[in-house]
């Protein structure tokens, strides 16, 4: 049987890198002695997989896990097991059990909220301007991409990715951001804010935090 | 209240630098208290990475934190992105568990374990803005401390410090804390405090002494402090099994150095490597017992989550009950994911075997350290290795499916020719010609035979401590020729140190209370992370030298003769002069010391606290 459980990332976890995220999540299941499983072949590893990575810096409310089990195990047990166990900043909020034959969470994801606060002050309605701006035309990004050995920039245009932008008037403000995450790609939101910078001509830090990644056929 | 690093100020910076979580603590197992009587940040001089890996500051962190009067805190030093970002915003050295600025603690404690940290702890109390010499620290300053194995000849740094710690830390430091705490109870002064803490064993002042110079060379260190000790003698734990150990050990966030299980068989070394500090400085040997080890490797696993245990120690291949714990260890793990490393042992075939019943997932390195390349050398080292059991044990590594090994050397040895530099490569070739004399069937792929040469750096309490090291020329010169000399050779690659950093070593190894003011002038003038090549400043550090007329010739250079006044020598390790010399004296003929669990040599003062459990039978 198989895990799939969602889980949050606050605080300072969200300076953990992804690679890392994963050993913290592996430690603590040893920890917990969840009955992962492992894979065969010369260098065994626990079956634990992130349905998508996050960005180095970013929060998350909806951080999706697969893990497979040698042993049954029930999704409550599972979570009171895990979150006894995990390091600050983590949090398992909900698990589902599987059949190993069902697919993989990650095909099951077609887009992703966000919400952007940035680290100072900006007026609403030269936001709310910039938002619209960036929302009428392509959005070109540079992007490193590699051509046979080497690598090389390309532009790239991302508008196709953002499904959704909305300024919302708080203090500081907000920016909602609903954008494509699938397997084969997803919409770079550090590239979006970025954009967004330069339109607004500032130079600003954003706190991002990931609120939903959006399933098909897949209901919690 | 103390002050305390906000959240919005590390948001500020945490994106803008590398590896970030090096700074946010948070990590399972670390300790955060509200408040207690006693603060304590403990310090390590050097990146997270690398602190978090040493267990000495960890054995100390777990035993600060289980007492109730008192909370420890962790400090590292920021990477060089991070300091820029610090100083730019103005956020001054702050602690991991709660963002507490260091300059709120009661102490600051520092764990020194090499001599090329010694610019980054001016660089942490910099950040704290907190001066560096103790003398210029007044009464609303914290207690500056330090402890750890560079305490054994302290000198260099010691003005920097308001007491230091020398010896091994799982006894004393409760000691210095319940005295330090009565002290702050009744409001003394710090001069008070520190004669109250004097009278603990193994507590050094460097303010109750003053040393003294004549045509450049230190001749005496005399007392100010009438009731100071004479000599301060190093803290040794005598029953290793009835100490208490860290079962819940930190575990990172982010990758670390050691990243693993430590289970520490024993301290102390039997084997008298003439050149190694940690062979004198540790002894005498004390083993822990296999069921405390068994159960120390199985409480960690439970309380990490980590998937491997390393069996360390100076020389985990001596423990005496090492076929007794490895089989009842990989029984134990069996079927659990876990596999054993066993740093700096030789393994034979019975460990193989008991080795592969469990998940030996990588098969790590193998590593030899012949340390010279010819047996008179050798002889002169006291390795006590002989050629005939290198090319066995690689033969047996060869046969067992190893293909690659690393070979360790070291150049510049006491007596070293030429003949020495080219036996290395002599050696070499050997070793390459075990392999090819192994039929193709039973051997894995084609040879590599890495091999490593360091500079050979005399260290005080070792018998080579009046020996002198190579010049920088002297040592490119050997360096060049061995070079070469592996040009003609296929199958291995040779590496080794720039000699800068290893005459730097040497003298901050055997410097005197001199060097303080060319730590600081180094600092100053943006000398940091001396032990990373990147950042290493030779230019900076011999214009320092000129400045405070610090001749490095006569201390790194220079063969010291026996009768001279050495600046640690109020330092005892327990191991007697007279002994040093004697081994001294044999070396320079060649003639080779037993190890001393095949018979007591007498290196110890009978005085000497853990004289009566040493090996000697």
């Amino acid at each position: 049987m198989r895990i799939v459980a969602r889980l949050r990332k606050t605080d300072n976890a969200k300076y953990i890198s992804h690679l890392d995220s994963l050993r913290v999540l592996q430690r603590s299941i040893l920890r917990a002695e969840i009955p992962v499983a492992y894979s065969q072949g010369f260098s065994p590893h626990p079956l634990i997989s992130f349905a998508t990575a996050l960005a180095l810096g970013y929060t998350s409310d909806c951080e999706w896990v697969d893990i497979k089990m040698k042993e049954e195990i029930s999704p409550d047990e599972f979570i009171a097991k895990l979150n006894a166990n995990l390091p600050a900043g983590f949090e398992a909020v909900s698990a589902y059990a599987v059949e190993d034959s069902f697919p993989a969470i990650s095909s099951f994801m077609r887009s992703a909220e966000y919400e952007a606060i940035p680290d100072i002050h900006i007026d609403f309605a030269e936001f709310q301007n910039a938002v619209d701006t960036l929302l009428s035309g392509s959005i070109i990004v540079t992007k490193r991409k590699k051509s046979g050995n080497k690598k090389i920039e390309v532009e790239a245009d991302i508008r196709p990715d953002v499904y959704e932008m909305k300024a919302i008037q708080a203090e500081p403000v907000k920016l909602h951001i609903v954008g494509r995450l699938e397997n084969t790609g997803a919409l770079n939101v550090d590239a979006l804010l970025s954009q967004l910078n330069n339109v607004l001509n500032i130079d600003c830090a954003w706190h991002v935090n990931r609120k939903a990644v959006n399933l098909v056929d897949f209901n919690e | 209240m103390p002050n305390r690093v906000s959240q919005a100020q590390l948001d500020k910076i945490l994106p803008l630098v590398e590896k970030p979580a090096r700074y946010t603590g948070g990590e399972y197992n670390s300790i955060v208290k509200e408040n207690a009587e006693v603060s304590f940040a403990l310090c390590f001089p050097d990146i997270y990475e690398i602190g978090m890996s040493h267990l000495g500051s960890r054995i100390i962190y777990s035993a600060l934190n289980s007492r109730e009067d008192t909370v420890c805190e962790r400090a590292y030093a920021p990477w060089v992105d991070m300091e820029a970002q610090m100083r730019q915003h103005n956020i001054p050295m702050f602690t991991l568990e709660t963002k507490r600025h260091l300059k709120d603690f009661d102490i600051i404690g520092f764990s020194l374990s090499y001599e090329l940290c010694y610019t980054n702890i001016l660089m942490m109390l910099d950040l704290s803005g907190i001066p560096f010499f103790a003398k210029e620290r007044g009464d609303d300053m914290p207690l500056i401390i330090c402890g750890g194995a560079s305490v054994c000849n302290i000198e260099p740094v010691a003005e920097f410090f308001d007491c230091v710690l020398y010896g091994e830390g799982e006894e004393m430091i409760h000691e210095f804390i319940d005295k330090y705490r009565s002290a702050k109870q009744k409001g003394l002064s710090k001069r008070e405090i520190l004669l109250a803490l004097k009278d603990i064993k193994g507590v050094y002042i460097p303010s109750f002494y003053k040393a003294e110079y004549e045509n450049g060379r230190f001749v005496k260190l005399t007392k100010l402090e009438e009731s100071a000790p004479d000599k301060i003698q190093r803290r040794v734990v005598v029953d290793l099994d009835k100490v208490s150990f860290d079962d819940n050990p930190i575990v990172p966030n982010i990758s670390i150095v050691h990243d693993r299980v430590p289970v520490e068989l024993f301290r102390g070394c039997t084997r008298g490597c003439r050149f190694c500090q940690a062979g004198f400085i540790y002894r005498p040997v004390r083993e822990r017992q296999v069921d405390t080890l068994i159960n120390q490797a199985e409480k960690m696993l439970k309380s990490t989550g980590y998937d491997e245990v390393s069996l360390f120690s100076l020389s985990s291949g001596d423990y005496s009950k090492i076929h007794e714990l490895v089989p009842v260890l990989a029984e134990k793990l069996k079927g659990r994911q876990v596999s054993i490393s066993l740093p700096s042992l030789r393994i034979d075939s019975y460990l193989k075997d008991s080795l592969e019943e469990i998940a030996s997932r990588k098969k790590t390195g193998l590593t030899f350290a012949p340390e010279a390349g010819t047996q008179r050398l050798r002889d002169v080292i006291n390795k006590g290795v002989t050629e005939e059991d290198l090319l066995n044990s690689a033969r047996e590594a060869f046969l067992a499916g190893w293909s690659s090994i690393k070979l360790y050397f070291m150049i510049g040895l006491p007596t070293e020719t030429d003949e020495d530099i080219l036996g290395i490569a002599d050696l070499v070739r050997k070793v390459i010609k075990a392999f090819h004399d192994i039929p193709k069937e039973q051997r894995a792929g084609s040879v590599q035979i890495s091999v490593s040469a360091s500079v050979f750096v005399p260290k005080p309490h070792t018998p080579f401590q009046w020996s002198a090291q190579d010049t920088k020329d002297e040592i490119v010169r050997k360096q060049t020729l061995l070079r070469n000399e592996f040009r003609t050779i296929r199958g291995a690659t040779f590496s080794y140190h720039e000699p800068d950093t290893s005459i730097l070593e040497a003298v901050f190894a055997r410097g005197d209370r001199r060097l303080a003011s060319v730590v600081a002038c180094a600092y100053m003038k943006g000398a940091k992370f001396d032990s990373w090549h990147e950042h290493f400043k030779l230019n900076v550090w011999e214009q320092c030298f000129l400045e405070c007329g610090i001749d490095t010739n006569a201390i790194a250079h220079r063969e010291y003769s026996l009768d001279e006044k050495l600046p640690w020598e109020h330092l005892d390790s327990g191991v007697t002069d007279n002994y040093l010399k004697r081994e001294y004296e044999r070396a320079q003929k060649g003639i080779t010391t037993k190890d001393c669990r095949k018979g007591c040599q007498g290196c110890f003062d009978l005085t000497f606290e853990a004289y009566e459990n040493c090996c000697k039978a």
